[in-house]
């Protein structure tokens, strides 16, 4: 059983975080951290057990990914994830952050809006576009759901490092199996602005 | 080249350790933004985008008028001057 339960909180006035014994029985609130300040996503690193992450999606200074070693009780903003120069996709915000494999500690990713993911080799530190997804051919047809072209899912298979999906609103479902260097789109069934190959998604 | 202050209003200074202010040698606002950055790199993102473009909520002041109406960051700045950076203020909702 679990010492200690936490709840994150990413709300439009910045970060709450809960706090628990294994019973649950009383909570003590902490925060809120950068209060007034809009937060798509509180992601916790199991692998750990002290980091948190924080997407802080600020409207005067931009978005930026805030990262704790110390569960909450200091933050520092790590490096932006950046699109390269020559694209004209600018990075507007931060939707998912998401721990990497067990097995490859250093990794993180997150996914934005504009829908892209990046991934971090240095625990948050600094960011790489992954361009096999972020310059798909489908890239394209993606278009903005009613909250944005966001990234909002990620999620690594526990089984298997180089399994991981990604979620678009609205896009679809992609994934990859060989750790990022290809995606495929799994949008069976599901309504999605990429058109249907011969046997392909319902759209 | 003067010395001219540029002054962090509302949240920046939480990007700079807490400086309210800093004195840069400069020439015009691109340069006095440039010396705050390099002693302030936490600034830099909060200030322009990943292709440099200021961001859109970001508002610069050269003394009392505000850059978009001079000659933007080319605004020639002397001796003295002072140059604000304060982030746009709205509300409405929530």
């Amino acid at each position: 059983m679990a010492r200690s339960v936490l709840v994150l909180l990413g709300t439009k006035k910045g970060v709450y975080v809960f706090r628990s014994g294994a019973a649950r029985e009383r909570w003590r609130l902490e925060g809120p951290y950068f209060p007034g300040q809009p937060v798509y996503h509180v992601a916790f690193d199991p692998r750990d057990g002290q980091s948190l992450f924080a997407g802080v999606n600020m409207t005067w200074g931009g978005p930026r990914v805030e990262i704790s070693r110390d569960l909450g009780k200091t933050w520092k903003p790590g490096k932006n994830p950046a699109f390269p120069t020559g694209d004209d996709r600018t990075f507007s915000r931060t939707w998912h952050i998401e721990p990497g494999h067990a097995k490859e500690p250093n990794v993180m990713w997150v996914g934005t809006e504009p829908a892209a993911l990046f991934k971090s080799t240095d625990r948050g530190q600094s960011w790489e576009s992954v361009r096999s997804l972020n310059d798909h051919p489908d890239t394209k047809h993606w278009a903005p759901g009613g909250g944005g072209l966001g990234m909002h899912s990620i999620v690594v298979d526990a089984a298997d490092p180089k399994s991981i999906a990604i979620g678009i609103s609205s896009a679809g479902v992609y994934e990859t199996t060989d750790g990022g260097r290809s995606w495929t789109r799994h949008n069976e069934g599901l309504a999605s602005p990429v058109p249907q190959g011969p046997e392909g998604d319902f759209t | 080249m003067g010395n001219v202050t540029v002054k962090l209003h509302g949240a920046f200074s939480e990007f700079a350790g807490g400086a309210r202010s800093a004195t840069v040698e400069a020439t015009d606002i691109a340069t006095a933004l440039a010396g705050l950055v390099a002693r302030y790199p936490s600034l830099a993102e909060r200030l322009r985008d990943e292709h440099g473009r200021m961001r859109e909520h970001v508002n610069i002041f050269a003394n009392e008028e505000e850059m978009r109406y001079l000659d933007g960051e080319r605004t020639a700045l002397r001796d003295g001057d002072i140059v604000h950076i304060v982030p746009a203020v709205s509300g409405g909702e929530g």
